[in-house]
């Protein structure tokens, strides 16, 4: 089914079969000026006429994030790189289509990726929120302290009983650093809706997370 | 948007920023930033829940890292694009009739483009056939018509068994046939 969001997708994209980018000012097809930090939208050009040099600086330079914002989102590591390998597959199909300047590469990036994202959380149903199990029950003991792993494990427990949306939104401001408006275009939401997520989140956060919390303070103060 | 840059926030706005987006003045609308921050250093409430917010934002970042694996890179590397290779190929390739085409890839390579052809086959002898009914009922009414014209031209139509001919006798009756399907 064609969605709104499917077209929103295509920002920065030239939907026009025929188009094709300027070809890059060095000859030969042999990809940007490595010389020079090449933009992403240099990249992307060389990588519509298959410059494996290319592709691989692309892929270093965002894989990282993507994969990082995927596992926020889905709470496992296997799920969060299938995601990001069809977000960099949708790259390579669609790099000849790219107009460079319309649109900013990584914020199309994210988009994508929080899309498949919520996608898979939407056909998961709302039982992927139900099912997360609660943080161990049985309290640390007096003077006991939480391994960082555990505890690290807990955040992320809590982040995943958030409702999806809330999760993409702090997610996309606190993890991924990105602005309150390039997360409202992300999100097709208003900045004002953004903030709403945001801060829903961190308050159901801060109760989630309020006996974390104590342990954290104790091992900082100590 | 809320665009403040005029006029100085309230200690209300500022609880809300910080309620949103944390500790961080970097992560604060870029709008409001130098407002709440001027309104920050007069307030002591807000000190307070800005470390309360620090806090929350500190515990956040201790939430597992996840790094991309070399086989997710292998795999992604992949499948890039490649060069595109000469158009020899296509060039040499063997002239073959529409048919020819169309029923090569059957038993061979599953060609993709058979259920396409299959399809656009099915719909013009889907038209062929619902055209020539209508045609041909249209003949008879002709026959018996009131238009001399019409019935001129339809006697001639139902005289022949040739399918063309229908065609070409219906394309002679078109305009009136509309006319026909109003009344």
């Amino acid at each position: 089914m064609f969605r709104v969001r499917d077209m929103q997708e295509d920002v920065g994209f030239d939907r026009r079969p025929q188009a094709r980018l300027k070809p890059q000012p060095n000859e030969g097809g042999r990809g940007p000026d490595l010389l020079t930090t090449p933009s992403d939208d240099e990249l992307v050009a060389a990588v519509a006429q298959g410059d494996e040099r290319a592709c691989r600086m692309l892929m270093d330079r965002h894989l990282t994030r993507v994969v990082a914002l995927a596992r926020r989102m889905l709470g496992n590591h296997a799920d969060a790189e299938e995601v990001a390998q069809e977000v960099f597959l949708r790259v390579w199909t669609h790099a000849e289509r790219w107009e460079p300047g319309r649109a900013q590469f990584s914020t199309w990036l994210h988009r994508v990726a929080t899309n498949l994202c919520l996608d898979r959380l939407r056909r998961k149903g709302t039982t992927d929120i139900d099912s997360i199990p609660e943080p161990e029950s049985e309290e640390p003991g007096p003077g006991e302290l939480l391994e960082q792993r555990e505890l690290a494990d807990r955040v992320e427990e809590a982040l995943q009983r958030l409702p999806a949306r809330q999760r993409a939104a702090i997610t996309l401001s606190h993890f991924q650093g990105l602005t309150n408006i390039e997360a409202a275009e992300i999100l097709e939401v208003t900045v004002e809706a953004v903030e709403s997520l945001l801060g829903r989140a961190r308050r159901q956060l801060r109760d989630l997370l309020a006996t974390e919390k104590e342990e954290w303070l104790r091992r900082t103060i100590k | 948007m809320k665009t403040m840059t005029s006029v100085s926030i309230t200690t209300q706005r500022l609880a809300e920023l910080i309620d949103a987006y944390g500790a961080s003045p970097e992560r604060w609308p870029a709008s409001e930033r130098e407002q709440a921050l001027a309104l920050l250093a007069r307030s002591p409430v807000a000190r307070e829940q800005m470390q309360q917010a620090r806090q929350l934002d500190n515990l956040l970042d201790m939430a597992p890292v996840a790094r991309p694996s070399v086989s997710l890179e292998e795999r992604i590397m992949a499948a890039r694009p490649r060069s595109v290779p000469p158009v020899k190929a296509v060039a040499a390739a063997p002239a073959r009739s529409f048919w020819a085409g169309l029923m090569g890839g059957f038993g061979s390579s599953r060609s993709a483009s058979l259920p396409s052809g299959m399809l656009a086959a099915s719909i013009v002898l889907g038209l062929t056939l619902g055209t020539s009914v209508n045609a041909l009922e249209y003949i008879s009414k002709g026959l018996n018509g009131s238009s001399a014209t019409t019935t001129a031209s339809a006697t001639t139509l139902a005289t022949t068994e040739d399918t063309r001919d229908q065609f070409l006798g219906y394309a002679v009756l078109d305009s009136s046939y509309a006319e026909e399907l109003i009344r």
